[in-house]
């Protein structure tokens, strides 16, 4: 009698198995951690700056070069942190270990091409010596290269090392300008202040040094081969693109505006800044160290053992019943250790903002400042809390999650920015606290609703992913041109 | 009227029993017009058909099971909490009936196939069928599983085809399941043809199949006798081609009242004078069979070798297609060459059926599961005895029922015996006196019960009567679908 009946063999056959849930690790996460080292090393050599031996000199200058080196490297870093992070988690669960080098390769070449069109830019601009801009160039490159390496580092998870690298740099760069500030340096222009950047340079080059040791040992070849097959992801995963550039951009835009609002300064004819805005959010930033040291061994320990135990279940043939324990289980874990991020987070912010207002009234400053800084500790208490959630969401591959959540910090940062920008110094940083904060909830209120119903989403493919498209076409052509 | 035909794998696109009764029936009722509904496992745009279309057919709508939907924008899932109920009694076989049927057809309530197979829902009512089930497998594989197994449901339950009068299904299965949901949909009559036993035959490969995990096989089984009793339940007639069938139907929870049994049918006129007068020295065994294991084609070929021991002179044709399971038949071919039986057994491929019945001294057919093989009453209809396995129709066709008076035209044997067949071949060898008194006895019976016009005739007054049906009752209940549009 006829009917499909042995056909279906091979119809069904295709469809069975198929798609297993896969654990990933976006610890990509720790990477954000040094950045903090490198921003309190500018704190500190800022502070050492004014007992200088040399006494014509703008340590303004010395700051906004920096400053300026730090931003713009970590947005362009930004845009390519989660896609190389994928991409490298991805290798390494096919255990292609083979293709890392050319990976991290092809990513500071691409960053170097970005870094390299945006200084050119700057030059046109700049009306400061060429050795100048020069040395601003490599400052910017050597910035490149440690955010890339750590992100290869961490997914080693050698998290102890990286810190280590970073602390040792930032010292290094610290004793290289007290050294400077007791030496009798020949009064030249810009001499002094390149000198101060040439010590920062040196003190990011002892960390890439120290980074690259570590690095050696993870690749176990040297290949150049599809050098830039990473960019495909880009159509793959568009999300993860646009959240990491999004995230990073929406960190500095408020800083970015108000260099050209009231109160803002040009320094030596080149660098617009904000000398007490800029200041104010370094300053509140340095306050979130906290939220990445708990991150690191709450989320990465106690809740990553509950999130690969449900994943190990699925795939290894767990029933329902074993499996809804194990999700009952990690959603405990979650949700506990969020609320005690938030808690610890909350109690240094607070006294934070306790001892800046107790010094104000000790010493007395000028009000606006004071609320700058106010509002930075709030606002960079959201955002940090904000990149957790997304994190997190990436985890439960909800990257639609993820990107709407950027897409809110970085859009209501720069609005509020642009409103309030007209209404003089004494609201700056309200936008800022304000839209971190309206993206943190909405955040933290996707990742809850995502969590509620986690098991169908682990389930279910819930976005499509991207087709071959523009980057993959490209990745395969600067591979080829690469290798001739 | 507009009959439309559902054929499952068969008609127009891979011959066979099920596919040329399909051609004869829609040639002998020109009155009527046809819409083939040809159900296929895949899109193939360059499948060329094997039945050259007669002028009665409108047209011919290609349905594959595998579609792949392209990726668009994901469309809702929006149903009630009383229809959520609906599908989960139906997706965990507490009931059949058109109410899930009704709901899985409507886009706008569950959206496209894909789209359901992803919802929240789907996935709750997953999660209460494997609770009821086995609950201690694999979940993340009895999710697979279950996609797999509905998503070619729903790709036949929303597919858009044009409105006929009459839905005829021959098979039950995806064929039975489409046929009902068409007749709920036009509000027509569904008549549901069963060659063989659809159900019967997915369980035989189920339980064979090792690519299946043990766990799903329960649940394979359950599925396909649902479809089947889905078909049984909004048929307006349920018809067998013999009687053992019957009881199976019946079994498998059709109604006693829509039962009916109409064999096949041959036209006489066409194989009279084919016969060879008397037999010659060597004897000429032929069989018309597709080359695929379900016809054993290696115990025919192990019955040679076994007659070749004898030292019976004899030529064994096998005539019919061998490229349906290319792989069988390399195997039957090598078989032939390792039994050094290249000079007695041909496998002569695709062949003028008529011309081997001219030479042919006994028939031979060894499948291990068969409906009401028509070539066997071609050879009855031409005169010539029988050897067969004792499956489907065969020992009704071989020795007749109660009431009819011919006598044997061939012997039955068990399935898988080739001593048995080789036996009775050479009994025939031994007795060429009886081979025309086995011969006349079969074409008897075919003159008396198994005529085409006969058939032609029933069908017709079957389709007559179901269209009567609706237009006496238009909305009413005879026709279980009415309630439900």
């Amino acid at each position: 009698m006829a009917g499909i009946g042995f056909q279906l063999q091979k119809m069904f056959k295709d469809d069975h198995f198929s798609s297993n849930a896969k654990a990933y690790g976006y610890t990509a996460m720790v990477t954000a951690g040094p950045w903090l080292v490198v921003l309190a090393t500018l704190l500190i050599i800022q502070r050492i700056l004014p007992f200088s031996k040399t006494a014509d000199f703008d340590g303004r200058l010395v700051v906004a070069s920096i400053s300026y080196c730090f931003i713009f490297s970590q947005i362009i870093f930004g845009a390519l942190q989660l896609i190389v992070t994928r991409y490298v988690s991805d290798r390494l669960y096919e255990r292609d270990t083979k293709s890392l080098f050319s990976v991290f390769l092809g990513a500071l070449i691409v960053q170097g091409a970005a870094a390299l069109l945006l200084w050119l830019v700057f030059c046109l601009w700049s009306v400061l010596p060429g050795m100048y801009n020069l040395l601003l160039l490599f400052l910017f490159m050597s910035l490149l290269i440690i955010w890339t390496q750590s992100v290869f580092l961490t997914a080693a998870k050698q998290y102890m090392t990286i810190v280590r690298a970073f602390v040792t740099g930032g010292a290094t760069a610290v004793l290289l300008t007290i050294l400077l500030s007791i030496t009798t340096i020949p009064d030249r222009p810009f001499l002094y202040e390149g000198l101060v950047v040439l010590a920062f340079l040196a003190g990011m080059m002892v960390t890439a040094l120290f980074l690259s040791r570590m690095l050696i040992g993870m690749f176990p070849e040297w290949g150049t081969r599809d050098l830039f097959k990473f960019l495909s992801y880009i159509d793959v995963f568009p999300h993860l693109m646009w959240t990491g550039l999004l995230y990073n951009a929406g960190l500095w835009v408020c800083n970015i505006m108000i260099w050209f609002g009231a109160g803002s300064t040009l320094i030596a004819g080149t660098f617009k800044v904000h000398l007490q805005y800029d200041t104010a959010i370094f300053l509140a930033y340095l306050t979130i160290i906290p939220t990445y040291m708990f991150f690191v061994v709450s989320i990465e320990t106690r809740f990553y053992e509950k999130y690969k135990r449900y994943y190990g279940l699925i795939n290894n043939g767990g029933s329902l019943g074993a499996i809804e324990q194990a999700m009952k289980d990690m959603q405990g874990t979650l949700a506990g250790e969020i609320k005690r991020l938030i808690r610890n987070q909350s109690i240094v912010t607070f006294a934070a903002i306790l001892l800046t207002v107790l010094l104000f009234f000790n010493y007395g400053h000028d009000s606006d400042f004071l609320f700058m800084r106010l509002f930075g500790y709030v606002g960079a208490f959201s955002n940090a809390l904000l990149l957790v959630n997304i994190l997190l969401m990436l985890y439960f591959e909800d990257r639609k999650g993820a990107f709407r959540s950027a897409v809110i910090f970085f859009i209501m940062n720069a609005v509020l920015t642009y409103i309030l920008l007209p209404t003089g110094e004494s609201n700056y940083g309200l936008s800022f606290a304000t839209g971190s904060s309206i993206a943190f909830i909405y955040s933290l209120n996707r990742l809850m609703n995502l969590m509620d119903s986690i098991e169908y989403h682990v389930f279910t493919p819930t976005q499509p992913k991207g087709a071959a498209g523009f980057f993959t076409r490209w990745s395969v052509r600067l591979s080829e041109r690469f290798n001739q | 009227m507009k009959v439309g035909i559902v054929a499952e794998g068969s008609y127009p696109f891979v011959s066979g029993g099920v596919a040329s009764w399909i051609q004869t029936m829609m040639k002998q009722m020109p009155e009527h017009q046809f819409v083939i509904y040809a159900i296929v496992p895949r899109h193939e745009p360059d499948e060329e058909m094997k039945y050259e279309l007669p002028d009665n057919v409108a047209g011919v709508e290609i349905i594959p099971l595998e579609k792949t939907e392209t990726v668009r924008k994901r469309s809702e899932v929006k149903l009630t909490a009383e229809e959520c109920g609906i599908l989960e009694d139906w997706f965990s076989f507490r009931s059949t009936g058109a109410g899930a049927l009704k709901i899985l057809q409507d886009r706008s309530k569950v959206g496209s196939g894909t789209s359901f197979l992803d919802s929240e829902v789907f996935y709750s009512i997953v999660k209460s069928c494997y609770r009821l089930e086995d609950g201690s497998a694999s979940f993340l594989d009895y999710l697979w599983m279950m996609r797999a197994m509905y998503k070619p449901v729903l790709a036949l339950l929303q597919e858009e085809l044009p409105e006929v009068d009459l839905v005829h299904a021959v098979s039950t299965g995806y064929g039975g399941l489409l046929g009902s949901v068409l007749s709920m949909r036009f509000g027509c009559p569904l008549i549901l043809t069963e060659h063989g036993l659809y159900t019967r035959e997915r369980e035989e490969e189920i339980i064979q199949a090792d690519w299946i995990p043990p766990i799903c096989k329960d649940r394979w089984i359950r599925f396909f006798r649902q479809l089947s009793e889905e078909a049984y339940g909004q048929a307006h007639r349920v018809i067998s081609l013999f009687e053992r069938n019957r009881a199976f139907q019946l079994e498998g929870g059709a109604s006693p009242d829509s039962l009916e049994v109409v064999p096949n049918g041959v036209d006489l006129s066409v194989y009279e004078n084919l016969r060879k007068p008397r037999p010659e020295e060597r004897m000429v065994i032929v069989s018309v069979l597709r080359v695929v294991p379900i016809k054993d084609v290696k115990t025919m070929i192990y019955s040679a070798w076994l007659l070749k021991k004898r030292g019976v002179p004899f030529e064994f044709h096998l005539v019919g297609p061998r490229k349906e399971d290319p792989l069988y038949a390399e195997e039957c071919a090598e078989l032939i060459a390792r039994l050094e039986l290249s000079d007695e057994v041909f496998l002569t491929g695709p062949g003028d059926v008529q011309a081997y019945l001219r030479q042919a001294d006994v028939l031979v057919l060894t499948s291990i599961s068969e409906g009401q093989p028509l070539a066997m009453l071609e050879g009855m209809a031409a005169g010539i005895p029988w050897v067969t396995t004792d499956v489907g129709s065969c020992k009704e066709l071989i020795e007749g029922t109660e009431a009819d008076p011919f006598g044997p035209c061939g012997f039955c044997v068990p399935p898988v015996s080739p001593e048995a067949v080789a036996d009775r071949l050479a009994w025939f060898f031994d007795h060429p006196e009886q081979l025309h008194v086995y011969g006349d006895a079969g074409r008897e019976r075919i003159r008396a019960y198994y005529q085409l016009h006969e058939v032609v005739w029933r069908y017709q007054q079957i389709y007559l009567d179901a269209a009567g049906k609706r237009r006496e009752t238009h909305g009413g209940n005879r026709v279980p679908a009415a309630e439900n549009v």
